[in-house]
């Protein structure tokens, strides 16, 4: 398994409330992660300590080391923006900026300084081709990013992420918020994207994660219980706790 | 590096509002002190002739006490009925266009400028006054049903936050078991809210008490000890207002140590509003 | 009496209030309007004053009053937002925003005649200003800082905390994120402030009186003392100079403040609207 993200015996606090404990979590490149389980796991956790949006929370507090590429994302020498930028997340709520479709797609770009009027025309073209939201949006990029509906904000907000070229793609519920039609449309585009992308995704159900993910990880109350390929831990379940949650004992 | 030197100026722009209050503080305490304590400050607030020009200078502040007294109760007496019953009005009675329609217009009351008020005071109360009960006109009756009329959206704003804040399920519960609305507003939002409009009663009097030029205008700036509201009066911030353009030395030194009392008393009852604010509007009831 | 009648009572007596509340509103300022405004004329705006104002206009009242408004808002508006911004995205809740806060209410209680006596004592005298536009405007400033800094910091918590997640997570800086995500929809908020800031500047007088001083003439300089029309308004009435020119010039006065709320409200109804999208 060749290895993109790694995390490395990560423990993390909010002040007194303990996130994740102890994790350890190899995240393979190019592929579909499933980081499932009950709420309260850790799992939004995880995903913002990847781009270390965690600390921006007060009183955080984190030991251990993740490290992307071999490098440890926390090494002084780290610039932060940077480095989120190679990391693109998407959150549960569909989020627009309150700002033109073309700007909320440019985001990022206009952050590090692209002027370049061709280049993001053809950045916008194919984030949102490959977000799925091209067609529909193509004749009215200037208008309001306000007005689209739910589902096509979200698609935004993958289109807006992938924009700034990351490497790795962190999903947090993308489609707890949607319709069914949008969420098949968003599972659809995740399989196409994993060939360019590092992606890790936490699903709103099991069934989701059985879909989309080639390798998955349960998570409870911060730990990471198993981790494995394919289905795997859907229909053969090591540990008796991953069972437990699977087949709906508890959840 | 540029973030940490946007987060410097930011920091400062911050204390800013801090050290402005330091400033005046110091300032203001640097130039009346010295006077207070070379007087004394019993002999400063009892002594009941104000007469700065005179071989001895008398620095009597009790007659500005007293008017500065008379003039924030009768302003509450009027202002806090009024106030509060305005405020049970919009959250309770009105019909939602009509509250719609008042709000603006309770804003507007606010941002009317003091001296305005204070004008009509002077032109219109006064003689109104004075022809129906007789006395000098410009009094310390004038400047209490202005300053009364002037505080109203103070307090109206903040009570009817205090209102407002009681829990909906309070009201609709006493509702249901079959009191009348009334009942209900006097028996349990007002006592609920009882905090809120504590703290309005508290900032209209600070403002009241720091009113000057209208205030100037009204209350007929008579150096006496006045014993009926018909009489004319000084009070602390008038006093000030009226000498600080033309008095120098020592004299200019007494206002300033009124100015320090002025600050004391006014900071203490701030402090004292704020200390009600900050307990919640929804006390709980013990059984 | 019976829990009806009582209830019946109660209410006629509101609702006198209410009434009586109104009508005082509409009596003080439509007296000042009716007497006031068939002597606003063009000259009277654009005029100078003669006579002590007897006679003339008011214009560098109105000049002096721009200019120390402008002049306040120009210093507390960068500071007031610099503050709000500081207080909301740069520290969470320590002894040291715990002590800013402080500062900012305790500021926010200050009667105007205390604000007069320390520009008086600290721009005029201390630090040498004389009677001015920059001792005025700079005690007005102080005086109307806590205004902006809570309408701010109000605007500025409203912007959704999505918002500031996305920013960050594309790469911006702490900085970048207030400028790009969270102060554009924080703006109208804040105008707002700026804007009512404004309208308190104008009503000011015991403030004004003390640092800017009353000499009629056109304003040339920032150290040029200057009348505003709240001052002028305030001499006009007590010296019994005038009370044609005291009433048109309280008439002005209130179409200012008028003028003022409006826009304000009008912006807030914006940002109300735009927010139920």
């Amino acid at each position: 398994m060749d290895v993109k993200i790694e995390i490395r015996n990560y423990s993390l606090s909010y002040g007194q409330d303990r996130i994740l404990d102890d994790v350890t979590l190899s995240i393979p490149r190019n592929a579909v992660l499933a980081i499932f389980g009950p709420a309260a796991g850790g799992k939004s956790g995880l995903l913002r300590s990847i781009n270390r949006m965690a600390e921006l929370a007060p009183h955080e507090h984190h030991t251990g080391d993740i490290l992307m590429d071999g490098q440890s994302i926390f090494a002084p020498s780290v610039d932060l923006p940077t480095l989120r930028r190679r990391i693109g997340m998407v959150f549960a709520q569909p989020v627009a900026l309150p700002m033109s479709i073309y700007d909320n797609v440019v985001y990022s770009l206009k952050l590090m300084g692209v002027r370049d009027r061709k280049r993001l025309d053809e950045v916008v073209e194919r984030s949102l081709e490959a977000a799925t939201l091209w067609t529909e949006v193509r004749d009215r990029l200037n208008t309001s990013a306000l007005n689209l509906s739910g589902g096509q904000q979200q698609r935004l907000s993958i289109a807006r992420a992938l924009a700034a070229e990351p490497e790795v793609l962190l999903l947090d519920a993308p489609t707890a918020a949607l319709d069914p039609i949008s969420t098949v449309r968003i599972e659809e585009m995740l399989v196409s994207l994993k060939e360019k992308y590092t992606i890790v995704i936490v699903p709103h159900s099991i069934q989701q994660a059985a879909r989309v993910a080639d390798y998955a990880a349960f998570f409870l109350n911060g730990k990471c219980i198993e981790f494995g390929a394919g289905n795997q831990l859907f229909v053969a379940p090591q540990d008796k706790r991953t069972e437990d949650y699977v087949t709906g004992r508890f959840g | 590096m540029k973030e940490r030197a946007i987060s410097i100026m930011l920091l400062v722009a911050a204390l800013g509002a801090l050290l402005a209050l330091a400033l005046i503080t110091y300032f203001v305490f640097q130039s009346g002190l010295p006077l207070i304590l070379e007087v004394g400050l019993w002999n400063f607030l009892s002594g009941t002739t104000w007469n700065p020009t005179a071989d001895p200078p008398q620095f009597g502040l009790l007659p500005m006490i007293v008017g500065s007294l008379w003039l924030t109760v009768g302003s509450l007496v009027i202002g806090v009925p009024l106030g509060i019953a305005v405020a049970v009005f919009m959250v309770e009675l009105a019909p939602p266009r009509l509250a719609q329609f008042m709000r603006p217009a309770i804003q507007l009351l606010a941002g009317i400028p003091s001296v305005i008020y204070g004008f009509i005071g002077l032109t219109i109360l006064a003689p109104l006054l004075r022809s129906t009960f007789g006395g000098p006109g410009l009094s310390v009756l004038t400047g209490a049903i202005i300053l009364g009329i002037m505080i109203l959206p103070s307090i109206i704003a903040i009570s009817e936050d205090a209102i407002r804040a009681v829990p909906r399920s309070l009201r609709d519960g006493a509702l249901a078991l079959g009191e009348t609305h009334w009942q209900v507003i006097s028996g349990i939002i007002i006592p609920t809210a009882r905090s809120g409009i504590v703290a309005s009663v508290i900032l209209g009097m600070g403002r009241a008490l720091g009113e000057t030029m209208a205030v100037i205008m009204m209350i007929g700036n008579a150096l006496i000890i006045p014993y009926s509201p018909l009489q004319p009066a000084t009070t602390l911030t008038s006093n000030i207002g009226l000498e600080l353009a033309y008095a120098t030395g020592a004299h200019r030194d007494a206002l300033f140590a009124t100015g320090v009392v002025l600050f004391v008393l006014i900071m203490l009852l701030n402090g004292i509003a704020t200390a009600f604010v900050r307990r919640p509007a929804f006390s709980r009831r013990g059984t | 009496m019976n829990a009806q009648q009582k209830q019946r009572f109660a209410f006629a007596s509101i609702w006198t209030a209410a009434m009586l509340t109104m009508v005082l509103l509409t009596l003080i300022v439509g007296i000042i309007m009716v007497r006031g405004l068939p002597s606003v004329t063009w000259e009277f705006l654009t005029g100078t004053p003669e006579d002590l104002g007897r006679e003339g206009g008011i214009l560098p009242t109105i000049l002096g009053t721009v200019a120390l408004g402008l002049v306040a808002l120009l210093i507390a508006t960068p500071l007031g937002i610099g503050s709000a911004i500081y207080l909301t995205e740069y520290t969470h809740t320590s002894r040291l925003t715990r002590a800013i806060r402080f500062g900012t209410e305790s500021l926010a209680g200050v009667p105007s005649i205390i604000f007069g006596l320390f520009g008086f004592i600290f721009f005029v005298n201390y630090l040498q200003m004389g009677w001015s536009i920059l001792a005025g405007g700079l005690t007005l400033a102080l005086m109307v800082l806590p205004t902006i800094i809570r309408t701010a910091e109000e605007a500025i918590m409203t912007v959704p905390q999505a918002y500031r997640d996305v920013s960050y997570s594309l790469g911006a800086t702490r900085w970048e994120m207030v400028t790009t995500a969270v102060l554009p929809s924080a703006l109208p908020g804040i105008v707002t402030g700026v804007i009512l800031s404004f309208g308190r500047a104008v009503s000011e007088t015991a403030a004004v009186i003390f640092t800017a001083g009353t000499a009629l003439n056109l304003p040339v300089s920032p150290f040029s003392p200057v009348r505003t029309m709240a001052v002028h308004f305030y001499i006009l009435a007590v010296e019994g100079i005038s009370l044609e020119k005291a009433y048109a010039t309280g008439a002005v006065l209130i179409i200012t403040i008028l003028l003022i709320n409006i826009g304000a409200n009008m912006l807030v109804n914006r940002v109300i609207a735009k927010r139920g999208k």
